[in-house]
C-alpha cells in the first residue's frame, strides 16, 4: 500500500511540476500566439478579399463561430467571411469561407488543421479552389472522391453552415 | 566515455538517423528544405537536452513499474512548451512543420535516450548525451534537407520559416550563377526534380544517402580487412623465414 502511495506521489509530483511549467510559459507567451493568430488571420482576409482593407469581425454562437464584413479602401462592402471549426479524426479544423455581394463564393481558405501538411496541400492546390465563384443560391458541386476525406468532409460542413447562415440572415 | 567523446558520438558513430534509424518519422516528413529540417533539428536538441535533464534529476524517484508514463509525461511537458515558443517567436515555422511539432513526444530517440542513458546516469552526462544526440540528430536532417531542396529547386533557401539573424528569404546558395556564365536567363528552379519535395523523395533521399553511407563504410572495414589480412600474411611469412633460419642453424650446428 505505501509503496502504490508512493508511485502516485511521485507521479502526482512530475505532474504538477509538469503543468506549473505549461502555465508559467503559456502566461508568457499567449500574448504573442494570440496577437500573431489575429495577424494570420487578417492576412488571411486579405488572401479572400484582395481588395479588402477593412475587417468588422463580429463573434457569433453555433456552427459559425465568426462573421467579418469586408470593406474596400472606399468603405464599399465587398462581402463577408464566415468562420468555421470543425473536430474530425485529425483534430480541430479551422475553414474560412469568403462570400461576396454577387452571392457567389469568393474564396474557401483552411485557417489551421492538424492534419498532415502534405495532404492539406493537395486538397488546397486540387479541390478547394474549385469553389471559388460558385453561386450561393444553386447546388455547390463538391468533389465526390475527395468527400470521403475527415478534412474535405469538414470543410464541406462549414461551406454549407456559411451558406445557410449568409442565405438566412443575408450576412445580418 | 569522456566527456566530449559522449558529445560527439552522437554526430557519425552512433548517429540516430543514419546508424540506428530513430526519428524517421520527421526525417520524412519535415526534410522537404533545408529550413524546416533545421529547425526540427533545433526543437529536438531543446526538447531531448531538457527531457534527459529532468529524466537524470527524477532517475532514483521515479518507481520502475511507471517510468515509461511518467517519461512520457516529462517528454510531452517540453514539446507542449516548446511548441508555444515556436507559436509566439516562430509562427512560419510553427505552421510548416505543423501536426509534427507535438508528433516529437513519440520520437523513439527521445524516449530512447531516456531510457537507456538519462535513467541511469548523472545530469551533467545526460545534458551531455541529450545535446550531442540533438545535435546529431540535426545534421542527419539538415543533411537530407540540403539534398532534396538542392535536387527540387537547385539551391539553398534560408529566412522564409526562421526568421533569426536575417530580414528577409536570402538564397545560400544556387546553380544559377554558374549556368548564367553560360546561357542567359536560365532559372534552375525551372529544371528541378519536383519529386524530391513529395514524401516518395524523402524515401529516396533517404536511400540514397543511406547506401552512400553504408558503401563508404564497408568500403572502409574491406580496407581494414585487407590490411589486416597483409599483415597476417606478413607475419606468417617472417615466422616461417625465422623457422626456417633457426632449422638451418641447427642444420649448421649439427654438422
Amino acid at each position: 500500500m505505501l509503496g502504490k502511495l508512493k508511485k502516485a506521489f511521485v507521479l502526482l509530483i512530475i505532474g504538477v511540476i509538469s503543468g506549473g511549467s505549461i502555465y508559467l510559459v503559456n502566461e508568457l507567451t499567449w500574448e504573442l500566439i494570440r496577437d500573431n493568430q489575429i495577424k494570420l488571420e487578417e492576412k488571411q482576409y486579405s488572401v479572400i478579399f484582395e481588395d479588402g482593407v477593412n475587417f468588422e469581425a463580429t463573434v457569433l454562437e453555433g456552427d459559425i463561430s465568426k462573421k467579418v464584413e469586408v470593406y474596400d479602401e472606399s468603405l464599399n462592402l465587398l462581402g463577408y467571411i464566415f468562420k468555421g471549426t470543425r473536430v474530425n479524426n485529425y483534430g480541430r479544423i479551422t475553414v474560412l469561407v469568403g462570400i461576396n455581394v454577387d452571392n457567389e463564393i469568393e474564396q474557401v481558405v483552411i485557417a489551421s488543421t492538424n492534419n498532415t501538411p502534405n495532404n492539406v496541400q493537395i486538397i488546397k492546390s486540387k479541390y478547394i479552389m474549385n469553389f471559388d465563384g460558385q453561386s450561393v443560391n444553386s447546388e455547390i458541386n463538391y468533389d465526390a472522391k475527395t468527400g470521403a476525406s475527415y478534412t474535405y468532409a469538414s470543410i464541406q460542413e462549414v461551406i454549407e453552415d456559411s451558406i445557410t447562415y449568409y442565405l438566412n440572415e443575408g450576412g445580418e | 566515455m569522456t566527456k566530449l567523446q559522449n558529445l560527439t558520438k552522437g554526430f557519425f558513430k552512433e548517429n540516430p538517423i543514419f546508424v540506428y534509424l530513430l526519428g524517421m518519422c520527421p526525417s520524412l516528413a519535415v526534410t522537404g528544405s533545408f529550413e524546416t529540417a533545421l529547425g526540427m533539428g533545433i526543437l529536438v536538441v531543446f526538447v531531448l537536452t531538457l527531457s534527459n535533464v529532468a529524466i537524470s534529476i527524477f532517475r532514483n524517484l521515479i518507481p520502475t513499474e511507471v517510468r515509461t508514463p511518467a517519461y512520457i509525461v516529462i517528454i510531452a511537458t517540453f514539446v507542449t512548451i516548446v511548441q508555444m515558443l515556436t507559436n509566439a517567436f516562430a509562427l512560419d515555422l510553427s505552421i510548416a512543420l505543423g501536426v509534427f511539432i507535438p508528433l516529437i513526444v513519440v520520437n523513439c530517440l527521445i524516449l530512447g535516450r531516456a531510457e537507456a542513458f538519462a535513467s541511469k546516469n548523472s545530469i551533467i552526462d545526460s545534458a551531455i548525451d541529450g545535446f550531442g544526440m540533438g545535435l546529431g540528430f540535426t545534421l542527419g536532417l539538415v543533411v537530407i534537407g540540403i539534398f532534396r531542396e538542392f535536387l527540387a529547386t537547385g539551391g539553398i533557401m534560408y529566412g522564409i520559416y526562421l526568421p533569426f539573424f536575417v530580414d528577409a528569404p536570402v538564397t545560400l546558395f544556387s546553380l544559377d550563377w554558374i549556368i548564367n556564365l553560360f546561357a542567359t536567363d536560365f532559372a534552375i528552379t525551372d529544371y528541378g526534380l519536383k519529386i524530391f519535395t513529395s514524401p516518395a523523395g524523402a524515401f529516396m533521399s533517404i536511400g540514397l544517402i543511406l547506401s552512400f553511407i553504408n558503401f563508404r563504410r564497408l568500403r572502409k572495414e574491406r580496407k581494414i580487412n585487407i590490411e589486416k589480412q597483409k599483415m597476417i600474411e606478413e607475419k606468417k611469412r617472417i615466422a616461417l623465414e625465422k623457422k626456417k633460419a633457426k632449422e638451418a642453424l641447427v642444420k649448421a650446428g649439427a654438422e
